[in-house]
């Protein structure tokens, strides 16, 4: 959607990115043995968006698993922001396509106020900073993070109602 | 969580960028005015929005304004758009909502004992005048304050004008509250209803952008409701049921349900001259609110309609609630409630308001398109096809208006008959606080961050660009 000039900017965090978002991302577009994904967090001095880790295998439910698991030292669950490499076949064998999702993981029900807030807030500052994003996931709970959905987007675009 | 530093015991610092200087956080609404320091959970400070004026000036705060004096006029700054009318009177309030009880003012021992005991009379214009003298009373403190999407660009700066320049605040923020409901909820993509005192809106939220045109609002809010309730106990059958306020009952005895009220009216003095009108309704409508906590209930039963047979249905006992009125008249209340909430989403259950009654001309039924579903319609279809879905998959339920026994469950019910081939979800927090002051604790999270100082406008920067400023930095 482009930014359209009547809309109200809104208040972010004013996080800064670490240039490692940047670098790790550029990483995984080149393809060829680097990341199959990346997920990021916040710093613990909630100052800038950080690399959280990375993964190399092209393997979804190891990736979920790990953005679900995530934890803040609390206890509660900790949101994450995500690059992951969604690859699909196309119908008829015409081969394979593949498409970068920026996803933001928050979860609305075991998470404190404080990081839902702070990590929506902060969301555009990141993916603002990477140049190549094809999809936009949002999911704010773990039944909004099923492949088959992700899929689904990736291969044929947005829904219409 | 760091506790609350008074200005005296803070670390005087040019500086507000750093971690030391607490901002203050303001959240006026129609209802309250919730104000507190950025980086805890809740408003340390509420204060009712609606202040006793009298011949000799204005009363602000709970208690303070509950006592019945002589001629006593109850006002309220913001009008019944939610849009601020009487700017000297907003200006006092929202002083009085933070100087009181967080930043502290000069102790004034003679009003505060008047306060609350009309009888001691002091030196009224001195104690008034002493009181008053709370000016820069922000120097130490940059505000972060909220506001509805739809307010005008001449409020905005009105709100400036009086942080930067008449309290002193060394910067200022100004946060919209859709987003704010929107970012507390997780979502930077969100489709908000806001359920306030003058109104219910709906703000599409897309990648943490208001998207104006889709801003509905319509003033079906707890206002409309309390309207509703007036004219419901208007229609009872036998009797019309009138509320009594408390400061009127001077005792009451126990009576059995649907049966007159046994009291005793309290008597004042052959020489008082009565509260105002104002005064009684303000009275009326904390009775009414005790009434819509008990009573209101969402019908959401998805095989029946409400109107026809849930109607029928909702007269079970089961969905009884008994409600006791303050000069011990009780009676259970079951379909009534169902109703009054159903009035919001289908103009037919409206209660009529009674002959004579001027109810009817401020609240009268809600056309279509300004129900709820009526909003949410209008919404999305001034938005791209390709976000609806987005937005109907994220729709955050917010505001203290929204606390009715099953109105989420409701509006899922509502959209997903109007949307059937889209999943709609809906998130309303299940903890009480974060619906009633959702914005506030919004305003507190991100004024708290270290990091936001690049976002607040300084005094030197409004000194240097003027008011315009706010509307480019707080776009
Ligand atoms: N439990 C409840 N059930 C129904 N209505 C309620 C309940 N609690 C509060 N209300 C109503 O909610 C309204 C206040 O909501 P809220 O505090 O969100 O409004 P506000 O922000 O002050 O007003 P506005 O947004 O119009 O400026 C009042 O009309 C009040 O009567
Ligand atoms: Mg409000």
């Amino acid at each position: 959607m482009p930014v359209r000039a009547n809309n109200f900017a809104q208040p972010v965090s004013g996080l800064s990115v670490n240039p490692e978002c940047v670098s790790t991302f550029n990483e995984l577009k080149l393809g060829r043995g680097g990341p199959k994904y990346i997920i990021y967090k916040i710093s613990d001095d909630q100052k800038e968006i950080v690399v959280d880790e990375i993964g190399k295998e092209p393997d979804y439910d190891a990736f979920r698993e790990k953005l679900i698991s995530k934890k803040e030292k609390s206890g509660k669950d900790r949101p994450s922001y995500a690059i992951y490499d969604v690859e699909f076949e196309l119908e008829g064998g015409e081969g394979k396509r593949s498409k970068i999702a920026f996803i933001t993981y928050i979860n609305q029900d075991n998470t404190g106020v404080k990081s839902r807030m702070v990590y929506a807030s902060s969301r555009e500052t990141l993916k603002n900073s990477l140049n190549g994003i094809a999809m936009n996931w949002q999911a704010n709970d773990p039944g909004e993070l099923e492949w088959a959905d992700l899929l689904k987007e990736a291969s044929k675009g947005k829904g219409t109602i | 969580m760091a506790t609350a530093l008074t200005s005296r015991d803070e670390p005087k610092t040019a500086e507000y960028a750093g971690d030391e200087v607490s901002a203050l956080v303001l959240d006026p609404g129609f209802s309250s005015v919730r104000a507190g320091f950025a980086g805890e959970d809740t408003p340390k400070s509420i204060v009712p929005s609606f202040y006793a004026s009298t011949s000799s000036g204005r009363y602000f705060g709970d208690h303070v304004i509950d006592v019945p004096r002589e001629d006593v006029e109850i006002k309220n700054p913001i009008n019944r758009d939610g849009i601020v009318e009487d700017w000297d009177a907003a200006e006092a309030l929202w002083k009085h909502s933070f100087a009181h009880k967080l930043t502290g003012v000069r102790p004034n021992k003679a009003l505060t004992e008047w306060l609350n005991d009309p009888k001691s009379v002091p030196d009224l214009q001195k104690a008034m005048a002493d009181a008053e003298d709370t000016e820069r009373c922000l120097e130490e403190h940059p505000l972060f304050m909220t506001e509805p999407a739809w307010n005008t660009a001449k409020n905005r700066e009105k709100c400036a004008e009086i942080a930067l320049e008449s309290w002193a605040a060394p910067a200022f923020y100004l946060g919209r509250t859709g987003v704010m409901g929107a970012f507390a909820a997780g979502r930077p993509t969100a489709l908000v209803l806001d359920f306030g005192a003058t109104q219910v809106s709906v703000t599409p939220v897309h990648d943490g952008m208001i998207l104006k045109k889709g801003v509905m609002r319509s003033n079906i809010g707890g206002n409309y409701m309390s309207s509703q309730v007036r004219n419901l106990l208007a229609a009872n059958e036998p009797d019309r049921i009138t509320i009594t306020p408390h400061y009127l009952v001077q005792s009451k005895q126990p009576v059995d349900a649907g049966q007159p009220a046994n009291f005793v009216p309290r008597k004042f003095p052959e020489a008082f001259t009565a509260p105002q009108p104002s005064f009684r309704r303000y009275q009326e409508e904390k009775v009414i609110l005790e009434f819509k906590e008990t009573v209101l209930q969402a019908w959401t039963n998805p095989n029946t309609p409400f109107r026809g047979q849930g109607e029928v249905m909702a007269r079970e006992q089961q969905y009884a609630h008994p409600f006791e009125f303050p000069d011990g008249y009780n009676q259970p209340f079951s379909t009534e409630g169902f109703r009054l909430v159903e009035s919001m989403f289908d103009g037919q259950c409206y209660y009529p308001p009674p002959p004579g009654s001027e109810e009817g001309a401020l609240y009268p039924a809600p056309e279509p398109q300004g129900t709820i579903p009526g909003l949410v319609k209008a919404s999305l279809s001034q938005v791209d096809v390709d976000i609806r879905p987005f937005l109907l998959g994220n729709v955050v339920i917010t505001g203290s208006g929204s606390l009715i026994r099953g109105l989420p469950e409701r509006i899922q019910l509502e959209l997903s008959k109007m949307y059937p081939s889209t999943r709609v979800r809906i998130q309303a927090s299940g903890m009480a606080v974060e619906r009633k002051f959702g914005s506030w604790i919004g305003g507190s999270i991100v004024a708290s961050l270290g990091t936001f100082h690049q976002m607040w406008i300084s005094k030197k920067e409004y000194e240097e660009h003027g008011a315009s400023i706010v509307e480019k930095r707080c776009k």
